[in-house]
């Protein structure tokens, strides 16, 4: 029984030292902070403003996301910047939906640069949401929601329409395999509001990246794609209606970072999706093993 | 016999395990709730076909055999169903709108329940039939057990490094049900 006592209170002080930190600004420049939750094992390491979360496997522990505290405008991940090339399509939002919350970066540029929106996210992992609240300046409210639920079952049990559907859905380092079927983009194009568009972070470097295109495009009249470079990432948008020039887009619209976004973007736009490939089904959807093979 | 069909049976049991996962998929997603379901629905399988099995075994020649033949049937009907309508199960489901954890308990209940218990029935019966083979009745048990176990594995890593990634999941379900319709017929034959 005391041995029981005193492990609950050193559990107890343990647990205490975890939330110390905070996400002020004026908070310590540094600190490390590592959580299990039912999906990850999650490091968060503040150094000066920024503050990264990471997903440890095994040794690695590669980065996921990073926010710069004093900045919510600063979208400190260059692929996130890309991210925004929704609006070359549907250049006012007003319903955003985001599959994979990460740590909040793209929820805290759109409520600084698009006040107006409605932000929805669905996030498989409460303890991402919690550590992005409690540590990376992300907060919440009533038009910034975020729910615990798979993506897909999200999906499927909400029929509204979005303007912007954000797909970012990393888990263990890759998407799972019904986040990149056919028919979960037929949900996703079904719940496109006229002139939405669906945005998605893809890795190139596997004949999983193939595949990607070839599935997006089978389902999707337009599917661009936008290189990020210096990384592995390329951001697919997929829309409605027929292919149209995007290098025509009107950026005079826009202002500020979102507009240098957009022009870098565009200076990175690699054309339209390839259809060489095999498409991914419910039926058929080895994307762990496309991943693990050269293209 | 009894230890190479009980082998065999073992690959069908957990190979359709993650052949379940990705039917669940694309309804349910695969978080860890679905996991905890998946597997549970598994274990109570493999605990209520035991005590089928163990209750079927005591039964004299005759309606044992036609036990056996009973099991038999429920098991390639099991997955013929799921070959032929767990989509459509699925989307039923998915239409009621039902929480996740019931759809789930559903979903989880009456597709894959019904043939791996049927298929874990046979354990018992494959025991029989070893120790009338002139085998004790602890040994053959503890070697049923073992290669039972030793099939698990073959079929996680079969189904998971080979099938899934080459077949879909369609074509694997139909592959189980004339696979387990001819390890049926063998088992039968294994019965006194």
């Amino acid at each position: 029984m005391r041995a029981l006592i005193l492990l609950l209170l050193v559990g107890g002080l343990a647990g205490c030292g975890d939330r110390t930190p905070g996400a002020s600004p004026d908070g310590p420049a540094r600190f490390r902070v590592e959580r299990e939750s039912l999906y990850n094992q999650i490091l968060i390491e503040r150094d000066g403003n920024i503050v990264e979360l990471r997903f440890r496997r095994g040794r690695k522990v590669p980065r996921q996301t990073a926010v710069d505290l004093t900045d919510p405008e600063r979208l400190v991940i260059p692929y996130t910047r890309t991210m925004l090339v929704g609006a070359l399509v549907q250049p006012a939002p007003r319903r955003v939906l985001q599959l994979g919350l990460g740590g909040g970066a793209l929820n805290r540029y759109l409520r600084r640069v698009m006040p107006e929106v409605f932000l929805q996210t669905a996030e498989i992992d409460a303890t991402v949401r919690d550590m992005a609240v409690e540590f990376m300046g992300y907060r919440p409210d009533d038009r910034d929601v975020v729910v615990i639920e798979d993506a897909r079952t999200f999906v499927r049990r909400n029929d509204a329409p979005w303007d912007w559907i954000l797909v970012d859905a990393y888990t263990g380092g890759s998407v799972p395999p019904h986040l990149k079927t056919r028919e979960f983009y037929e949900l996703l194009r079904s719940r496109l509001a006229p002139g939405g568009a669906v945005v998605l972070n893809l890795h190139r470097g596997s004949r999983l990246f193939a595949s990607d295109q070839a599935t997006l495009r089978a389902v999707f009249p337009q599917v661009e794609m936008f290189d990020v470079p210096g990384t592995g990432n390329v951001v697919a948008l997929a829309c409605e209606g027929a292919p149209g020039d995007l290098r025509a887009a009107d950026l005079s619209r826009f202002a500020g970072s979102l507009r240098e976004h957009l022009e870098q973007a565009l200076k990175n736009h690699l054309g339209p999706a390839a259809t060489e490939a095999v498409v991914l089904t419910d039926d058929y959807a080895p994307t762990e093993f496309l991943q693990q093979q050269r293209p | 016999m009894p230890y190479a069909l009980s082998f065999i049976l073992g690959i069908f049991s957990m190979g359709f395990q993650l052949l379940g996962s990705r039917l669940l998929s694309p309804w349910f997603g695969s978080s860890i709730i679905v996991w905890a379901f998946l597997i549970s629905a598994f274990l109570v399988a493999f605990s209520l076909g035991s005590i089928c099995g163990g209750w079927l075994v005591r039964f004299p020649d005759g309606p044992r055999r036609r036990g056996v033949i009973g099991v038999g049937v429920v098991a390639v009907t099991g997955f013929a169903v799921n070959a032929l309508s767990a989509s459509a199960f699925l989307d039923w489901l998915d239409e009621r709108s039902a929480p996740l954890m019931v759809a789930l308990s559903l979903a989880c209940g009456l597709l894959f329940l019904p043939p791996v218990a049927a298929l874990a029935a046979f354990t018992p019966v494959l025991v029989q039939a070893a120790h009338d083979r002139g085998h004790a009745a602890g040994f053959a048990s503890g070697l049923i057990y073992c290669v039972s176990t030793l099939g698990n594995i073959a079929g996680i890593m079969l189904t998971a490094f080979v099938l899934i990634p080459n077949l879909p999941v369609s074509a694997l379900l139909w592959i189980w049900t004339a696979a387990v319709a001819a390890s049926s017929v063998w088992v039968m034959r294994c019965v006194r």
